[in-house]
């Protein structure tokens, strides 16, 4: 297979969307057909494409002497661009349907459809240089999708995600300007290509240089002082929040950063540095502070959107890890479909909007069509402590660093897990559990209700001192502030 | 070999299939459920019968060093025995209980999953398989607690799901510690790790596993589900709640702390004390509660998280006669309290009375209710010729004899103290019950004795805590047999 | 499964026939009453049967109940399961009459036949275990015969009773898991040398397990701190019950004191003197209760506690004397046995009473036994035997243990004296000690009197009451009045012959309490004897006439004279002490500890719900762009509103600062927008910027 056969899933969707800005198509059926043939054709390129991988890079052009621009397809590559190539075409028939009752729907799926293009750009990218250019040109390309529904929040949404996105961008460019100097070969390399040998005094500096990167590719991935763009951002139509947070923004960030880390610097240098700890820690905190952020939040969509800063950042903790078998965290995948399964469900019912969790009415399912137990996957329930367990087993024990860290993370994740997973298992567990309400205990049993409430009554705030707890309001009609104590005395939302 | 997997298997399919296709007649249902139970019994003896090393089955992996194992030694027997037994006499007392509830085959098909889950549970043969059968048990039970679906019900049931859950994940974490030692987490008798100093860290995963575990058990700082859980759920299922599902807690703490961590790899260090520490706690504090508290079934839970304590104290003292009598404790309190539950079950199923005080004169109404109910109150107090005795006096023997620094005559002074106040609270319902005073009158009394199916499991399981306390023989010989392998 | 399975037969054998009779009853009432009858006759006589064959019979069932029961019939156990025996099958029959026309008979009958096994199981047993085991089968079984009439004030008295009863049996228990610990074994024929052995390394661990027995074994004998059921349950008790309460159950409790005082403190002076101090108070408190009690049954409980008393005095000198101690064993084997006997004939002939009268108070039952000879005759037996007067039995028993006094003083006076500590070797203590035994001998003689005149000689003041009381000639049917009759009559023979009857029991006994037999025989009728004798009844006499006649006797205006309660209400151990602390201070201040245990880990998920994991409400979200104008604003206000609530209530300061900062902060973003859109406003900033680099070219 020659090179230049690289550059077809890349330049074919991008086409596509432009021609269909130029000659958008009004009938619905015809442009769904369209559009979604054009996606399913490009998977199918890419798929073949990545089954017979060719040999060498394709060389394009070059800013200056020093920077090529080059393709190539190595395993991560395949990895990444394997896993947008499947979800595209999912994410895009889901798309129709929810925009039939949107305006100017042409330019959203022509913006849509550019950027799965971006994207394969971004994976296949040979070199730092070519996925920086790519890694800009995803920020411009989805930029009209969040603006879409054009109202002011949205406006606000996008003037920070913007923000946030240059600033990141920009910081990530220092540590490619760095890099650029003092790498052997620009081209990317498992175990980077850093002459280390006559870094001499500027290894500190080399150090510095990756920590700015690794926060400014870490912007996309959410790392924690700079993932305020991703709650905000989700106020965006629910495709382009499955979109974002799913498979391309974020797991962008995260792919350059392994890239960053294995491909440039090489983790061997970095390990055990004050780099590394660095790194670590962002994780490890921002795996918390999504956790907590999910704990409080009752708007559905943001409450998600934490979710995912927290799952992001377990895969950072894996590869901030820096063990040779940190690379091949199977994590992502994992994370792929449930969260755009779970996005998916949530946008099926109609006004996105009013899906806070209103307090004391738990139960989308009690909302009012009535589709029974919403059969929410249970999300966290696919027991990530399995695959963690998994990636446990092939951590041998790192550098002293990485153990302790590891310890310390360790326990954090336990605990964590338990506040995340406490959320998520909330969520189904109220939407599946349709509240039989004024449900008086059957059969001849003249158990008078109040009885029942006092003698069922869960043992009280004041710890069970048993005999008629404070008379509480009717059972059912639990007013909003007394949720979370009421949930205490039966059950608590860790 | 295969065996092993039908007792698993056979209720958890039943179960599914009750619950999918709910049979019209309630007679059909019942009798499945009961030929569903029987025949699980009858496997769980059989393979109980089996040479020890006839009961290996690897079924699968999951990820390299995880496998999905089963080997069944002696423990594994007398638990899954013991699982087996009771699950059919609650099962056989659920059905005229459940018989004025609704949803009956969604209670039963969770009931019967459990049960299949259970003897997964204890026949487990390495740590992970223990650990999954152990969460999926904590999910499958959930319904069971949450069957009336009211608003204290689902409350209820949440906080127990997050409660065990909680537990579960401080016992990955040293599911997590474990692995990365590198130990393959087959249960060994006497331990896994082969000796050698413990580091801070195994120490710690150790101290989280119990606690973990504990917390099925109902041990101190994760006891405040069982209080909670108890009162709302239908009496069948907090018997089996309290007297069996606690065990699996108790399971969890013994192949932890004597077939991977070892004995003397805690022996006389901060985890050892620290868990004295906790179990004695508890159990003065859960009868002190028990003793204090109206609600008749949340002083039965509070009861139980005194008494499970017992036998965490056993096995906390890491002695042979203090294990056996930790193991006795087992099967014992295991008899009584599902014994207690399901009289009190009968009680608010015939008369609706929940509080204590209300149940003055009742052993008028419902003779043999309140003649089982007392026997095994004085079981459970451990006046001599009952089986709680003999647990207690193995207990404190082996206290006394661990010579640990304080806790060695410390533990028998806080047994008996119990002793005391659980004579406090379930004696006395027993005198309210026959002794109504001269005033009560004779005329106005109806009998509300509840029908045979749920009179037999009472008189069998008083008839069983009563007699194995004056031949304790066999048992104790089983169990000196274990406690001479692991100590 | 090893000897002779006679002994299970007569400890599983009234149990079992006590379940058989509970059936029958249920069908046939009077079939029942025989059977219950002959299964107590039976016992007896199977039981004199093995005592006179003098055969040494023992059986052990190991591994039942765990540690394995072992039984032994030799002679002290022999003589006291044939006593139980004896007085049940008394008891029984005249239970019969006794509870005629009263409900719940069925039970009283299984529980009566219960008890009666589990007291001989205890007499019978071979080591602590089996005592343990059948002590708390007793406890149980005895608590359903003392609540049978299920009165409020009966049911009040049951559970006091049976909270005793448990938390004794729990303590002594903690003692036996001690014992059992440091000797590794409970046969009572080991256990001697095997506490001998452990002793010396530790004395303290040997005391704290002697202290728990003792309390345990100590609450069921009546001892001073634990006394205060033995007041309470008689009155309530049916007469038969309180009989066989008083006069063999607490004995099963001195079974227990004996084994610590001859096995496991053999010869121990500090032990002793102990026991010895315990048994005087207890004897004083008993005895000023029996004086000052009012209530018929009140009284002859107090005085039982008081006799108990006299045994541990008994046991006392028995661990004081040593090798010497062959009164003490022998003094304090007869004093067992003839109280026995004695509380039997007293409490029948009270039940007597109660059966026809239904009261209890001496001012009503005054005058009743007038003209009812053979009532006043039983009565008159129990009296003078108990008040130790010379050919009576309980003169024998009581001059034995005053002699083994009087020879330990002689010991001391030697400087022999067996326990080598300073307190016990004085021997003036010991004089007094001899004295408060003589006084409270003299107390007994006094209430006994004050029960026989109030009963026999004076008459009611109510003439048409004592004229009804004269006239009632049938108070009990034949059968009770032959039991009455019978056991009345045994006590002067035993008082009579002590040479034959006494001497030979107590030789026969004082082989389980390791005593010998004293070189010369003793003289009961001795001037000296005879002389302790009389000073009781004298001061008995004297007591009688001052404190009762005078102090408890007020003349009515109408001439007629009342006995009147001296005892304050409030001076009783149990509503001062016990109950306040038991059920109200230790719940409250160990179940407030244990709420807040419980109360840990919902509080702390409460605590971080409220904190860090707090819900987010949507409406809370503040105006956009005006945050810091919102959060300053209402700050502000607040802090008005406080000012208008309290100081400045008159002229309230009317202003609205959230608005005041909302309007700031617009003007402050209109007029910023509108500099910085301006050209100038890019000059100005292109002039600092060149400036800034001029400086660091020049200055760089």
């Amino acid at each position: 297979m020659s090179p230049y056969f690289i550059l077809v899933p890349i330049l074919v969707p991008i086409l596509a969307g432009v021609l269909l800005m130029t000659f958008p198509i009004q009938d619905y059926k015809t442009r769904a057909a369209a559009v979604e043939s054009v996606v399913i054709l490009n998977t199918i390129l890419v798929f073949v494409l990545l089954l017979n991988r060719p040999a060498e890079r394709l060389y394009l052009f070059s800013f200056v002497e020093g920077l090529p621009l080059t393709l190539n397809i190595d395993g991560m590559a395949t990895f990444f661009g394997g896993l947008v190539a499947c979800l595209w075409p999912l994410a895009t028939l889901y798309t129709f349907e929810y925009m039939r009752h949107e305006e100017r729907v042409n330019t959203f799926l022509s913006f849509y459809t550019i950027t799965y293009g971006v994207t394969l750009g971004v994976a296949f990218s040979g070199n730092i240089v070519t996925m920086y250019l790519f890694y800009e040109a995803l920020t411009m390309v989805t930029l009209p999708l969040v603006i879409h529904t054009m109202t002011e929040e949205a406006q606000a949404a996008t003037r920070k995600y913007l923000n946030y996105m240059i600033g990141g961008t920009a910081f990530a460019f220092i540590g490619i300007v760095f890099y650029s100097l003092f790498c052997t070969d620009i081209e990317f390399v498992l175990g980077g290509s850093l002459d280390v040998a006559n870094l001499g005094d500027y290894a500190n500096i080399a150090l510095l240089a990756y920590v700015l990167a690794f926060f400014g590719f870490g912007v996309k991935a959410a790392v924690f002082p700079f993932h305020g763009w991703l709650p905000t951002a989700s106020v965006a139509p629910t495709p382009v929040t499955a979109l974002l947070h799913a498979v391309a923004v974020v797991k962008s960030g995260v792919f350059a950063i392994m890239r960053l880390t294995y491909f440039c610097y090489g983790a061997d240098f970095l390990k055990g540095t004050w780099a590394q700890t660095i790194v670590v820690i962002a994780a490890m905190v921002t795996i918390v502070y999504g956790s907590t952020m999910g704990v409080r939040e009752n708007h559905f969509k943001r409450r998600l959107a934490y979710s995912t800063v927290a799952n992001l950042s377990y895969i950072l903790l894996g590869v901030t890890m820096m063990s040779p078998l940190g690379l091949t965290a199977y994590v992502r995948p994992r994370h792929h479909e449930d969260q755009r399964l779970l996005l998916r469900r949530r946008g099926d019912a109609p006004d996105g909007e009013k899906l806070r969790l209103r307090a004391g009415r738990p139960g989308l399912g009690h909302a009012r069509h009535h589709h029974g137990a919403a059969p929410l996957r249970p999300v966290a329930d696919g027991h990530p402590p399995l695959r963690w367990v998994r990636q446990q087993v092939e951590h041998r024990p790192g550098p002293a660093g990485g153990r302790r860290s590891r310890g310390l993370c360790g326990g954090v994740r336990a605990a964590l897990f338990r506040a995340d997973d406490g959320h998520l298992y909330a969520v189904p567990q109220r939407a599946g559990l349709v509240l039989r309400r004024h449900r008086r205990p059957a059969g001849q049993r003249p158990v008078p209700r109040p009885q029942l409430a006092d003698a069922a009554a869960p043992g009280d705030l004041l710890g069970g001192h048993g005999g008629p707890g404070p008379e509480r309001p009717a059972a059912d009609g639990l007013r909003p502030e007394h949720r979370h104590r009421d949930i205490l005395k039966g059950g608590c939302v860790l | 070999m295969i065996l092993l997997l039908i007792p698993v298997l056979a209720p958890i399919g039943v179960g599914a299939l009750l619950m999918a296709f709910p049979p019209r007649q309630r007679k059909v249902m019942l009798a499945v459920v009961f030929a569903a139970l029987a025949i699980d019994l009858a496997l769980a003896v059989g393979v109980a019968l089996q040479p020890e090393d006839a009961l290996r089955l690897t079924l699968g992996t999951v990820a390299e060093g995880l496998t999905f194992y089963f080997q069944v030694d002696t423990v594994g027997k007398l638990f899954s025995v013991l699982v087996a037994f009771v699950w059919l006499l609650v099962g056989l007392a659920a059905f005229e209980y459940m018989s004025h509830e609704h949803d009956e085959p969604r209670f039963f098909g969770f009931y019967l999953v459990v049960g299949g889950v259970l003897a997964a549970l204890c026949y487990s043969g390495n740590l992970f398989t223990l650990y999954v059968f152990y969460e999926l048990m904590t999910l499958t039970s959930v319904p069971l607690v949450m069957h009336e679906l009211t608003h204290e019900a689902v409350m209820a049931g949440l906080k127990y799901l997050f409660y065990s859950v909680g537990g579960a994940f401080l016992v990955l974490f040293g599911l997590f510690l474990f692995t990365a030692q590198g130990a393959d987490l087959t249960f060994t008798a006497g331990g896994v790790l082969g000796g050698g100093a413990a580091s801070g860290v195994t120490l710690l995963a150790v101290f989280l596993m119990i606690l973990g575990f504990g917390t099925k058990a109902g041990m101190f700082p994760m006891h405040g589900w069982l209080p909670t859980a108890h009162p709302v759920a239908p009496a069948p299922a907090s018997a089996v709640l309290s007297g069996v599902i606690t065990k699996a807690g108790v399971l969890g703490i013994v192949r932890t702390v004597y077939y991977i961590a070892g004995p003397e790899l805690i022996r006389n260090t901060w985890v050892q004390y620290v868990w004295l520490g906790l179990t004695l706690v508890t159990v003065f504090m859960g009868s002190m509660l028990a003793y204090r508290e109206k609600v008749l079934k949340k002083r039965l839970a509070y009861s139980t998280v005194s008494q499970v304590s017992y036998v965490l104290f056993g096995l906390a003292l890491l002695q042979p006669v203090a294990f056996v009598g930790a193991l006795l404790h087992v099967v014992f309190h295991s008899l009584v309290k599902n014994t207690l539950f399901l009289s009190a079950g009968a009680i608010i199923c015939k008369t609706g009375k929940t509080k204590v005080d209300e149940l003055k004169g009742i052993g008028k109404e419902m003779p043999v209710t309140l003649w089982c109910f007392t026997l095994v109150g004085v079981t459970l107090v451990g006046i001599p010729p009952t089986s709680a005795f003999v647990s207690k006096w193995y207990l404190a023997t082996g206290s006394l004899a661990s010579g640990i620094p304080v806790f060695s005559w410390l533990g028998p002074v806080a047994l008996l103290v119990s002793a005391l106040l659980t004579a406090g609270y379930l004696l006395t319902v027993s005198i309210d019950g026959f002794l109504p005073g001269s005033d009560y009158d004779y005329a106005a009394l109806e009998k509300h004795e509840p029908t045979w199916q749920m009179l037999v499991p009472l008189v069998v399981l008083t008839a069983l805590a009563v007699l194995l306390g004056v031949w304790p023989g066999g048992l104790t010989a089983l169990l000196t047999g274990v406690a001479s392998s692991v100590l | 499964m090893t000897g002779n399975p006679i002994l299970l037969l007569l400890v599983l054998g009234p149990m079992a026939a006590g379940v058989l009779g509970y059936l029958i009853g249920r069908r046939n009432k009077a079939l029942r009453d025989g059977f219950a009858i002959a299964v107590t006759v039976l016992e007896a006589a199977v039981m004199l049967l093995l005592l006179l064959t003098g055969g040494e019979v023992s059986l052990s069932l190991p591994g039942v109940c765990g540690m394995g029961l072992s039984f032994q019939l030799d002679g002290f156990r022999g003589i006291f399961a044939t006593v139980t025996a004896y007085m049940w099958m008394m008891t029984t029959i005249f239970s019969r009459e006794y509870l005629a026309h009263s409900r719940n008979r069925n039970r009283y009958y299984l529980f009566l036949l219960l008890t009666l096994g589990a007291t001989v199981g205890v007499f019978l047993s071979d080591d602590l275990f089996t005592t343990f085991v059948f002590f708390e089968l007793m406890s149980m079984a005895s608590y359903v015969t003392v609540i049978h009439d299920e009165r409020p004030e009966t049911l009040y008295a049951g559970g006091v009773y049976l909270a005793v009863a448990v938390i004794g049996g729990l303590v002594a228990l903690m003692g036996i898991f001690m014992l059992y610990s440091v000797t590794g074994t409970l046969q009572l024929s080991e256990l001697l040398a095997a506490c001998q052995a452990a002793f010396p390394g530790n004395e303290a661990w040997f005391y704290v397990l002697g202290g728990c027995i003792l309390f345990g074994f100590g609450a069921k004998a009546g001892m001073y701190p634990l006394h205060v059921w033995l007041p309470m349950a008689h009155p309530v008790a049916p007469a038969p019950a309180s009989a066989l309460l008083s006069g063999i159950i607490t004995k099963s409790g001195i079974f227990g004191v004996l084994v610590l005082c001859t096995r496991i403190f053999a010869g121990n002076g500090y032990w002793g003197f102990t026991i010895l101090l315990l048994g005087v108070v207890t004897m004083l408190l008993g005895g000023i209760l029996a004086i000052f009690s009012l209530d018929l049954k009140r009284t002859l409980a107090c005085s039982s506690m008081s006799q108990l008393g006299f045994i541990f005095v008994g046991m006392g000198m028995m661990d004081l004397l040593g090798e010497e101690n062959a009164l003490a064993v022998r003094g304090t084997i007869l004093h067992m046995f003839n109280h026995s006997n004695l509380k039997l004939v007293l409490f029948m002939a009270a039940g007597v009473v109660v059966m026809n009268l239904h009261k209890l108070d001496l001012n009503d039952i005054r005058g009743f036994g007038r003209k009812k000879p053979l009532l006043c005759y039983v009565f008159l037996m129990g009296s003078l035997g108990i008040g130790g007067i010379p050919l009576f039995n309980g003169y024998v028993s009581k001059t034995l243990i005053h002699e083994s006094i009087v020879e330990y003083i002689e010991l001391l006076e030697e400087g022999a004296g067996a326990a080598a500590f300073a307190a016990a070797n004085s021997a003036t203590l010991f004089h007094v000690i001899e004295w408060l035994f003589i006084i409270t001998g003299g107390m007994t003689v006094a209430y006994m009197t004050k029960l026989f005149v109030a009963l026999f000689v004076e008459k009611n003041r109510d003439p048409a009451v004592q004229a009804a009381f004269e006239a009632e000639t049938h108070y009990c049917n034949k059968a009770t009045a032959a039991v009455l009759a019978v056991s009345a009559t045994v006590l002067p023979i035993l008082g009579v012959l002590p040479y034959l009857t006494l001497n030979k029991i107590a030789d026969l006994g004082q082989g389980f309490l390791n005593g010998v037999s004293p070189e010369s025989a003793v003289n009961y009728f001795s001037p000296t004897n005879l002389k302790g004798g009389l000073y009781s009844i004298l001061i008995g006499a004297a007591l009688y006439l001052v404190v009762i006649r005078c102090g408890m006797l007020v003349r009515q205006p109408d001439g007629s004279t009342v006995y009147v309660n001296r005892w304050p209400k409030w001076l009783d151990l149990l509503e001062l002490v016990y109950r306040p602390v038991v059920l109200g201070l230790l719940p409250a201040v160990a179940g407030f500890f244990c709420r807040c245990l419980d109360y840990v880990l919902d509080g702390l998920v409460l605590l971080v719900r409220q904190t860090t994991h707090k819900q987010l409400r949507e409406g809370r979200l503040l105006p956009r762009g005006f945050e810091l104008a919102y959060v300053v604003g209402s700050l502000l206000d607040g802090v008005v509103a406080l000012l208008n609530a309290t100081f400045c209530k008159r002229d309230p300061i009317q202003a609205d600062f959230v608005r005041f900062f909302a309007d700031q902060s617009r003007i402050y973003e209109e007029t910023k927008k509108e500099v910085m859109s301006g050209v100038s406003f890019s000059l100005l900033m292109f002039g600092v910027g060149i400036m800034i680099v001029v400086i660091y070219l020049l200055v760089v």
